[in-house]
């Protein structure tokens, strides 16, 4: 069943969300969040959807986006949830998408959502992520060791500087698993209101790391997550 | 292989390969690499590379792949590392392409052209590849400041005087057919024939024989080629956006201007054709915006058509509709009704002159009139930025011309105080090939008092073009071949991306050409109309 929307013109308007998942990786992990958004659009647009657009003097394409995305990070949660003027199968969007979106870029999941979901962006708390190139500057008993101690410590304090004012985050309190196997991290990283910690710099002060050499650690987006208050972990 | 190094460069999507709808072919039995010699956002919005890309890309025999000029931080870790410069498409270093050919479209490009052929290590003198086993692409160059080609003559092979949708194809032609002969590694041999190919000039051969003219080349607008799949960029470039050529040449005379000149005689594509490339573009793009670009857009003859059919497709399909800068008459003003649909697109008018007597001189006979009454139409359809463009310096002009400057945007703030005006201004540099070609570049001392009274006075926002730039731009847009080494002396001491405001170090420009004794004012002053000129051979 389409959900109808009464707009200002007058008209009705019959919406189908749906919610499509995307990867990206290789190089063109290098595009930034406002770069991938003009791509998908773009791709979207060029598999000729039934794209429903806002009214008004500026008609926008209406889709949403998920938490903006790292130069540098592979992911495979990327989402767009987008609203179609009429029902198609989920099957016939992968496709059409997939065909139109430039290499690196792959549809994995097409699902149609009910209207009233809330934005993913102002759902989501937790992110997961894979890290690869830990073993540039450790063997593997170190890393080890290093997420041990982690683990084991009821606080870890990281000073960061935001417009000159010094602030400091517990750490500790983020880091909801850390893992090691086969020469990759494993971080899930809880997110804090309006303080989003990026994945390599956590890594980065528990390894002790420098800036340049942050820069080698190659990160993978891998999955968003709504972390209820019974600390179990729904994705979307 | 470049991915592991893209952490540590600015702006890395800059040199990231698989643009939706650019061609990766395995082989071919010759490889072309266009080079537009700045970085990837504007040199990825070139039109004239665009349509030559995927020329030489429909040829079975052929393949055609991009390089830019990388940024300061990539070529410090090119060079680090050793690597040689590579095209986007298949990272194949650019010594192993048949052709390099380098789009020319500005001065101030010149020193990038060195980055490239360096970072390739390839040699940068063509003397210095006439090597006996000859081993190189060829280097090669096309585009508007190949009109005057002899500041950068040195290191070339050949330039390609005119439009090239046409000549592309004989030279790829003879590259082939030498590339498989027995005298495959005989350079002299196939810069020979290909010397003989109408608009072609090989400074090499045709230096030798002062009788020689080079005649440009032309094409059959509505027969030649038009890419109806253009590469969508993922950097933001300077033009992102559908770009439809609806016309070539210009109906006006505008005495300064250079285009006007050298893109004779005016042509037109039918509305047809444009429409078709309009639906197929944005179907094989999914860009949101158009553009349909022409040095004057209101004198296409069936401008009323085109405007209502594009404009009626683009408002159905949601896509914005601009225009480049408009000329200030009564057929522009049909078109405005037009462009405010969706989202509307800045609106620019080039007004070059404050005074009548100026305009009329350079040959921009738009009057007052005609200004205040586009600008009426163009408020009451809603518009409420306007971008203004003015010159200085131009020949004859007085103070008293500056002071109409001051006093026509005065009147156009009193008129239409709702509008917000941005007002660009820019020095006349006297190009090549114009009426003007003879006239004297006004010294930076004069322009810079013009350039404070115009800011002290001047309402609105304005932007000033760099006045040492255009000092440069007028040394080398009338320059001779003596120029060659002032530009290797000039990137030897760090010069890059001269065309970029902030990058631009005049510094270096002043003191290479003292330590060479090379005197500016030798190129920027007055030519007697007797006296030849560096471009006398290349005949329009």
């Amino acid at each position: 069943m389409p959900n109808v929307v009464y707009q200002k013109m007058g008209t009705y308007r019959k919406k189908h969300i749906y919610r499509i998942r995307f990867s990206r990786t290789g190089k063109i992990r290098f595009l930034s969040h406002l770069e991938q958004i003009e791509t998908i659009r773009r791709a979207i647009r060029r598999a000729e959807l039934p794209v429903n657009y806002s009214s008004g003097f500026h008609p926008q394409m209406e889709i949403s986006f998920g938490p903006a995305i790292s130069v540098g990070y592979e992911s495979l949660c990327e989402f767009a949830d987008i609203e179609l003027e009429k029902f198609i199968e989920p099957i016939e969007i992968f496709k059409s998408i997939e065909k139109s979106l430039p290499h690196g870029f792959s549809v994995l999941e097409v699902k149609k959502i009910p209207g009233f979901l809330p934005s993913i962006d102002s759902v989501v708390n937790l992110a997961e992520y894979s890290i690869e190139n830990i073993e540039k500057f450790f063997s593997e008993e170190q890393v080890k060791k290093i997420i041990e101690d982690t683990l084991s410590k009821n606080e870890i304090l990281f000073e960061f500087f935001k417009k000159n004012k010094s602030e400091k985050l517990d750490l500790r309190k983020l880091i909801y698993k850390l893992e090691y196997s086969n020469g990759i991290l494993s971080l899930f990283l809880r997110f804090r209101p309006g303080k989003n910690i990026k994945p390599e710099i956590v890594i980065g002060h528990i390894f002790n790391l420098d800036e340049n050499s942050v820069k080698y650690l190659k990160v993978c987006r891998k999955m968003l997550y709504f972390e209820k208050p019974d600390g179990t972990l729904t994705s979307f | 292989m470049i991915e592991k190094y893209l952490p540590f460069v600015k702006k890395p999507s800059r040199y990231i390969n698989s643009e939706f709808n650019s061609v990766k072919k395995n082989s071919a039995k010759l490889k072309f690499c266009f080079c537009f010699p700045d970085m990837y956002e504007i040199g990825a919005s070139n039109l004239g590379i665009e349509i030559l890309y995927h020329i030489v890309n429909s040829r079975d025999d052929s393949l055609a792949e991009r390089v830019f000029c990388p940024d300061t931080d990539m070529e410090e870790i090119l060079r680090r590392e050793n690597i040689e410069l590579f095209s986007l498409e298949t990272e194949t270093p650019l010594k192993y392409f048949d052709i390099i050919g380098f789009s020319l479209q500005y001065e101030l490009c010149f020193t990038n052209i060195l980055t490239i052929l360096d970072l390739a290590k390839i040699p940068l003198l063509a003397k210095d590849r006439n090597n006996e086993n000859w081993t190189y692409p060829l280097i090669i160059a096309g585009g508007p400041v190949c009109f005057n080609p002899e500041p950068v003559s040195d290191f070339f092979d050949l330039f390609v005087i005119g439009e090239a949708e046409d000549v592309i194809n004989q030279v790829i032609d003879c590259a082939i057919e030498h590339k498989f002969s027995d005298e495959s590694k005989n350079k002299e041999k196939l810069l020979y024939k290909l010397s003989k190919i109408e608009g072609i000039y090989v400074p090499g051969i045709h230096r030798q024989n002062k009788e020689t003219f080079i005649k440009n080349r032309i094409v059959d607008l509505e027969k030649s080629f038009y890419p109806t799949k253009p590469i969508v960029p993922y950097v933001q470039t300077v033009h992102d956006r559908l770009n439809l050529e609806i016309s070539r040449g210009c109906v006006h005379n505008c005495k300064f201007c250079q285009a006007t000149n050298i893109y004779r005689p005016w042509r037109e594509r039918s509305p047809e054709k444009i429409f078709n490339y309009l639906v197929e573009g944005l179907k094989n793009t999914g860009y949101e915006r158009v553009t349909l670009s022409s040095f004057s857009v209101s004198n296409y003859s069936k401008i009323d058509i085109l405007i209502k059919n594009v404009s009626e497709y683009c408002s159905s399909k949601k896509i914005s509709l601009s225009v480049p800068s408009l000329r200030c008459d009564s057929m522009s003003r049909k078109i405005l009704p037009y462009l405010v649909f969706q989202r509307r697109a800045n609106l620019t008018f080039a007004i070059e002159a404050g005074s009548q007597r100026l305009r009329n001189h350079i040959g921009k006979n738009i009057k007052d009139e005609d200004i205040f009454e586009t600008i009426k139409t163009s408020y009451n359809l809603g518009w409420r930025k306007i971008k203004l463009y003015f010159m200085i310096g131009l020949p004859t002009e007085t103070f008293e011309d500056i002071e109409s400057i001051i006093k026509i945007v005065d009147k156009l703030f009193i008129s239409f105080p709702k509008i917000s005006f941005n007002i660009t201004i820019s020095p006349f540099v006297p190009k090549p090939h114009t009426p003007f070609q003879f006239e004297r570049m006004e010294p930076e001392k004069t322009l810079l008092q013009k350039k404070q009274i115009l800011f002290k006075k001047l309402k609105g926002d304005i932007k000033f073009h760099n006045i040492y730039m255009s000092k440069m731009e007028g040394v080398f847009s009338r320059g001779d071949s003596s120029l060659s080494k002032l530009i290797l002396l000039a990137w030897k001491k760090g010069a890059r991306f001269d065309h970029w405001h902030e990058r631009f170090n005049y510094n270096i420009w002043d003191e290479s050409m003292k330590e060479l004794g090379i005197e500016p004012e030798s190129f920027l002053r007055e030519r007697d109309g007797s006296e030849s000129l560096p471009w006398d051979f290349i005949k329009l």
